[in-house]
């Protein structure tokens, strides 16, 4: 009986954790390039119970009783790498990815990721992401000069008619290594190295919108209300179970 | 508490944040060159939960801790043109600003307004509504000696000014006579000025926007066309903002149905064991 508390607190443990990631879905609804998270509950293994102490069965020496599962955890956060909705913008410096892949910024920690396209021209002509790092050309940062210039969906940067960078948009071999950083950035934490995505297109002027459908996460934040307090409502029924087995049993008069 | 409801919370705040943006937006989708500003939120930091099983790391346990606004930047999108026909109203299509200098010699720059004309003796000084003087494009002030109507100024901010000269002929109809000759008098031309990063130009009310370090250094503007008797309205879109106004408030209100739900939970959590 003891255990069966213990397995409810699990269970109302993975169900917090649901709650966070659903709650930061739905408060980052509107965030540019936002990509949905999904947390993955499973089942601790299954232990065998046997019999201690039975003697009633003569031919095995410990009896089974059964599985068991003793209680749930949160197995992975996976991303979901849908693509979000495209908002004209009509800014020249904003461009936003249709398909697969991420533009590639310089930060202090090294290349990081994104899909968030809201850049900008710098003081110095550079295109800047945001926060203030390099967007990454094939040779390094685009220098632009003013924000008079157009990008051609294969990415190409033209200044003036003339090609003079190719914006870098990378992919990996497993997007489940993808590992977010906060910031609208991404991280690879995987194995091999970047690749060129197939039939991704840069589309200038536009941003990408995050890909939070607030209505399934509504649905989802009342499933994980709800296995909450069926939790809340085991773990107080065992305790009432445990009270009655340790006050009740054995009163005399 | 939970961070749920620390996440729902940076929700409320930034979507707070957004929509007094666009309510700003709304607020001037009449005045005469304001250019609209938008807000962009991004995701804050993220923790990696603890692995209960096997292996404990290489797998994708990032939890995210809610959103902050990242930028508020204004989006220098041309605004309509809408024409006046008077002579002292001027507004730019395209790239670039009016270099406008205040009594105290403060530079600052805008898209254009009604001007008028304030006289200094013989000479009538070109300055705003605030009662800054208009520059050239040498970084002086402009002025002639004529009235309004003589100031005519062509797309690429040449200025011209028309001079009447020679006899005035009688006739019956203008006791004044008419004149005999009028010629135009190249007076230089207006300083229209744009900048590497428009964002980081500092907004300071009033339509008028102040130089920094992000903008970069004022360059003579390359790619515009100057109207004289016209006036750029704001470029503030009304169903654009209002669709964003929706989406935000729509996100506010979930935003906030988080929190409460957090909340339940740790009412929940409170009463197992009554």
């Amino acid at each position: 009986m003891l255990r069966g508390l213990y397995i409810t607190a699990t269970g109302m443990m993975t169900q917090r954790n649901l709650m966070n990631a659903i709650t930061n879905n739905i408060v980052n609804a509107e965030t540019v390039g936002y990509k949905k998270d999904m947390m993955v509950s499973r089942s601790f293994e299954d232990m065998m119970l046997v019999q201690l102490k039975d003697h009633s069965h003569v031919r095995q020496l410990v009896p089974d009783v059964g599985p068991l599962h003793t209680g749930v955890y949160v197995d992975m956060t996976e991303v979901d790498y849908k693509q979000g909705y495209f908002e004209q913008t009509g800014d020249n410096a904003e461009m936003a990815l249709s398909g697969e892949g991420f533009f590639v910024v310089d930060t202090p920690e090294g290349e990081r990721y994104t899909r968030a396209g809201n850049f900008y021209v710098s003081s110095e002509g550079f295109l800047q992401n945001a926060d203030g790092y390099y967007v990454q050309g094939q040779n390094g940062a685009i220098n632009v000069g003013t924000d008079n210039f157009s990008v051609s969906t294969s990415g190409d940067v033209l200044v003036d008619g003339a090609i003079m960078e190719r914006v870098r948009v990378v992919t990996f071999p497993d997007l489940l290594d993808m590992r977010k950083e906060g910031d609208n950035l991404y991280s690879y934490a995987g194995a091999g190295a970047a690749q060129q995505p197939v039939g991704t297109t840069v589309r200038q002027g536009y941003i990408e919108g995050s890909n939070v459908d607030i209505g399934r996460e509504v649905a989802d934040m009342m499933v994980v209300y709800r296995a909450y307090e069926s939790s809340q409502k085991m773990s107080t029924m065992i305790d009432e179970t445990l009270g009655k087995a340790v006050n009740d049993i054995g009163r005399v008069g | 508490m939970f961070q749920a409801a620390y996440s729902a919370a940076s929700g409320l705040s930034a979507q707070q944040k957004r929509i007094d943006t666009i309510a700003d937006n709304i607020a001037n989708v009449n005045s005469a060159g304001y250019k609209a500003r938008r807000t962009d939120f991004k995701d804050a930091i993220y923790s990696t939960l603890p692995r209960m099983v096997q292996p404990q790391n290489g797998i994708n346990m990032e939890m995210g801790h809610g959103v902050i606004d990242a930028a508020n930047n204004v989006k220098y999108i041309q605004g309509a043109v809408n024409i006046t026909e008077h002579p002292l109203d001027f507004c730019l299509e395209g790239d670039g600003f009016f270099a406008v200098e205040d009594s105290a010699g403060e530079v600052s720059y805008t898209r254009g307004d009604a001007f008028s004309l304030v006289l200094e003796g013989d000479l009538a000084y070109l300055v705003t509504k605030q009662g800054e003087f208009v520059l050239n494009n040498q970084g002086e002030r402009v002025a002639f000696s004529g009235r309004a109507e003589d100031l005519v100024v062509d797309g690429n901010g040449m200025m011209k000014v028309r001079v009447y000269s020679g006899e005035t002929i009688p006739d019956a109809n203008n006791p004044g006579g008419v004149i005999a000759t009028e010629e135009y008098v190249d007076i230089g031309r207006l300083g229209i000025y744009s900048f590497p990063n428009k964002s980081g130009l500092t907004s300071i009310g009033t339509g008028r926007f102040q130089e920094t370090e992000v903008s970069g250094a004022p360059f003579e503007a390359e790619s515009y066309l100057l109207h004289q008797g016209a006036l750029e309205n704001s470029n503030v879109n009304i169903a654009e903002e209002m669709t964003r106004l929706i989406r935000t408030q729509r996100a506010f209100q979930i935003s906030a149905r988080a929190l409460s739900v957090a909340d339940q939970m740790e009412g929940l959590a409170n009463i197992i064991r009554k």
